[in-house]
């Protein structure tokens, strides 16, 4: 019997992501106006996130802060350019 | 030291993240008793109610939504300012609020305290309104209110602001509100640990579907899949309203019904405005005795007020159908689908909202600018904004197009949209000179946040539409009025105290033709004699003289006015675009507002200014030079029109685009820019226009 063994975690760009993916992110690489804004808008370090969309733009449901994982109604669209610069680890 | 005066009166603010339902609550205490007006030195507006119950005076302010206090937004540094009482609203005064009402959206709960926390470190009298509690009892979120306002020191109050629920306890408890008993960590990284630490122990998931459940603890519908989760309702509508090509189609389709709705279902108040506005000049007329007074009070005043509140319709269903739109959480989106095709010209997807209004008035457009966040976008918007074909414009492209297309509809309709398209893209080229020069640098990338779909509430869009339509009359009326009395002055002085000698000449034919007299005389270059011709005929003739006579009489008075002055000495400025001293007249009058073009030529050419009347315009089109060469050739009318396009004709739009930007140097480039870009491109439509006959 092969026993399934469970995915380590992966590291991914938002930008290349996929709808529906879960992640916790774990880099914001952007200048500080705009990383002050969306960690304002609860997109921040820590932050667990959904997918909704990729591209132009790229959409994301934040549905936790740091330590819980609520189901806050909050979706973020983020043009491409910022998307390459936030990173999460998915399976975390 | 409290704002609290002599008369009791007590400031309550109002503060919250965007989506919130902060002016949906602000809407439903004040009614339609708000005024909207600036903050000091900015363009930052903040609607204020003075209301009054047995408790006494109370004045509500709603303060701009912002997501942080510390951010580097004007937003923020106004909410700052006034929570430090050290700003106020104009014609309110600054000093510390008597309370501070945060309100927070309760199925968003985690990120909104920490706003509220940020609040609370400011030691002011502060309570919390739980909104969308009806939200959040069918998400299956329970949330311990007694537990939140002992964990915040203050008092916490669930409501529903569109429904009502709830919110009648809101201003008693402003009344009674007390500075918190709990001051949260100063520093980011702690705020958001406690906001999170409050969060995990107030709301638990409870209902349909779940477990009861504490929030803090792991989420099986979460931890038993494969980090994929499914689609909500408002997933499944954004894959339609977000796709990159169904998307842009929806939401074309969507613009082409408001554009419907403003130009169709508005014409019919329009009409009756028209009508009012024309009974009553004609009343004046007849009431006031002959002389400056009536003059000013007919010409001037009743004419510069009809010529502003004609629009009012347009106005208040413009931002009607926006307020719904942007209350169902659609607009958001189409600002997400336009940034991607503004970005590359150096405008962001905020500029799709004053884009859009300004198809309707550019007064409304460059006003709604102030959503832009970031300054050097939002100038770029204002700066390009009048570019979009207004309405305003509608009635000079007919009279072009008329006469250029008389017999054919499909052609008539392609010059239409080749004028919107024009617009359009003079904007999106003007928008990428001005981010490569004076404006150097890229657009900020877009990062909004996408509320979820809602029903919109009639009664907020009712409000807003109320407050919209009398701030444009208050702000743009006044303006408009005082241009058009100025424009009056110069378009009717100097009178003509004399009948002009054509007119003279003509009055006397007529008078002979009527009574027979056997006479020989020269009419259109035809020898007759009245006394040989039947009295029908006679009849017919002498009324054309007469109407011949009273045209020569117009246009020696406008010619004589400083305006007609005027238009003579420009005329040669002019005349590489193919315009005589009538168009040249026509070209300046309507500085004070672009259609004023076509009743002006309507004075110049036949001496009425009843341009409605479809044999005037026919006589508009017919009209000659003093050379008796036709005014209207086709490369005129091509060069017309593209000048109409291109031109920044609108004094009132000038005015605002120096408020909003702060300088007036900024309306003197626009006026520069737009005015010269039309000059160069209506020579070459003429030149080009004229070489192909």
């Amino acid at each position: 019997m092969t026993l399934l063994a469970e995915a380590p975690p992966v590291s991914k760009q938002l930008s290349s992501c996929r709808p529906g993916d879960i992640g916790r992110v774990t880099q914001v690489d952007l200048p500080a106006p705009d990383a002050s804004m969306l960690r304002a808008m609860g997109l921040r370090v820590g932050a667990m996130v959904r997918i909704s969309r990729v591209g132009e733009p790229t959409v994301v449901e934040v549905i936790s802060g740091h330590e819980c994982r609520c189901h806050c109604r909050c979706r973020i669209g983020v043009a491409r350019s910022l998307a390459a610069a936030i990173t999460l680890t998915l399976g975390a | 030291m409290t704002t609290t005066d002599a008369t009791g009166l007590r400031h309550v603010v109002f503060l919250g993240n965007p989506n919130t339902g902060k002016t949906t609550l602000f809407n439903r205490l004040s009614g339609l008793k708000a005024k909207t007006s600036n903050f000091p030195g900015t363009t930052q507006e903040s609607r204020t109610a003075h209301l009054h119950d047995a408790e006494g005076p109370l004045a509500i302010i709603d303060l701009p939504g912002v997501y942080s206090l510390e951010l580097d937004m004007s937003e923020a540094s106004i909410c700052r300012e006034v929570l430090a009482g050290r700003l106020a609203p104009t014609g309110e005064r600054a000093g510390d609020p008597d309370a501070v009402l945060v309100v927070v959206d309760s199925t968003n709960l985690a990120r909104n305290l920490i706003l509220v926390g940020e609040v609370l470190r400011r030691r002011l009298p502060t309570i919390v309104a739980l909104n969308m509690m009806d939200l959040a009892d069918r998400e299956g979120l329970a949330i311990d209110t007694d537990q939140l306002a002992e964990r915040l020191g203050c008092p916490v109050l669930p409501i529903a602001a569109r429904s009502g629920r709830g919110t009648d306890r809101i201003l008693p408890a402003a009344r009674r509100a007390t500075i918190p008993n709990h001051t949260p960590p100063g520093t980011r990284e702690g705020l958001e640990a406690w906001a999170d630490e409050v969060y995990a122990a107030v709301v638990r998931r409870v209902g349909a579907g779940h477990a009861d459940d504490h929030a803090g603890a792991p989420h099986a519908a979460h931890d038993d899949h494969d980090d994929r989760t499914m689609p909500d309702l408002t997933d499944r509508i954004d894959r339609v309203t977000m796709h990159p090509v169904f998307g842009p189609v929806l939401l074309l389709a969507v613009m082409a019904g408001l554009f419907w709705s403003i130009f169709s279902l508005a014409a019919y108040p329009m009409d009756g405005i028209d009508l009012i506005f024309g009974t009553l000049t004609e009343r004046l007329g007849n009431a006031l005795p002959e002389g400056i007074l009536s003059d000013l009070f007919v010409n001037g005043i009743v004419a510069g007020i009809g010529a502003t509140v004609i629009f009012l319709p347009q106005i208040c269903l413009l931002f009607f159908l926006l307020s719904l739109l942007e209350d169902t959480g659609y607009l958001a989106r189409g600002a997400m689908l336009v940034d991607r095709l503004l970005r590359p010209f150096g405008l962001p997807g905020h500029a799709f909202v004053p884009f859009l209004s300004s198809h309707a008035c550019a007064l409304p457009g460059i006003m709604s600018a102030r959503a832009v966040p970031d300054a050097r976008d939002r100038l770029a918007t204002i700066l390009v904004a009048p570019f979009m074909t207004c309405s305003a414009r509608l009635p000079v492209y007919i009279l072009l197009i008329t006469l250029l297309f008389r017999d054919s509809p499909v052609r008539a309709a392609l010059a239409f949209v080749g004028c919107y398209a024009l617009g359009i893209v003079a904007a999106l080229l003007s928008a990428l000179l001005a981010r490569r020069t004076i404006l150097r640098g890229q657009s900020r990338p877009m990062i909004l946040e996408l509320p979820t779909y809602k029903i919109p509430s009639l009664r907020t869009a009712l409000i807003t539409t109320a407050d919209r339509a009398w701030t444009f009359l208050k702000k743009a009326g006044t303006t408009i009025l005082g241009i058009c009395i100025v424009l009056w002055w110069l378009g009717s002085y100097p009178h003509l105290t004399q009948p002009s000698q054509t007119a003279t000449q003509l009055r006397e034919q007529a008078a002979e033709v009527r009574s027979a007299a056997d006479v020989a005389m020269v009419v259109e270059g035809s020898t007759i004699n009245p006394s040989a011709m039947p009295e029908a005929e006679r009849a017919s003739l002498a009324e054309t003289l007469d109407q011949r006579a009273e045209r020569a009489d117009a246009v020696a008075a406008q010619t004589q006015t400083f305006m007609g002055r005027l238009g003579r000495l420009v005329q040669p400025i002019f005349a590489p675009l193919g315009y005589d001293w009538q168009l040249s007249v026509g070209v300046l009058s309507s500085f004070a507002a672009r259609e004023v073009f076509v009743s002006t030529m309507a004075v110049v050419t036949t001496g009425s200014d009843d341009a409605e009347d479809e044999s005037i315009i026919s006589s508009v089109q017919n009209a000659t030079r003093d050379d008796g060469t036709p005014v209207f050739t086709r490369p005129v009318a091509w060069s017309l029109l593209v000048y109409y396009v291109l031109a920044m004709q609108c004094l009132p739009t000038l005015a605002v685009t120096a408020r909003e930007s702060g300088r007036a140097r900024w309306a003197l480039l626009q006026l520069a820019w737009m005015c010269g870009l039309a000059y160069a491109a209506a020579f070459v439509t003429y030149q080009i226009a004229s070489r192909l006959g």
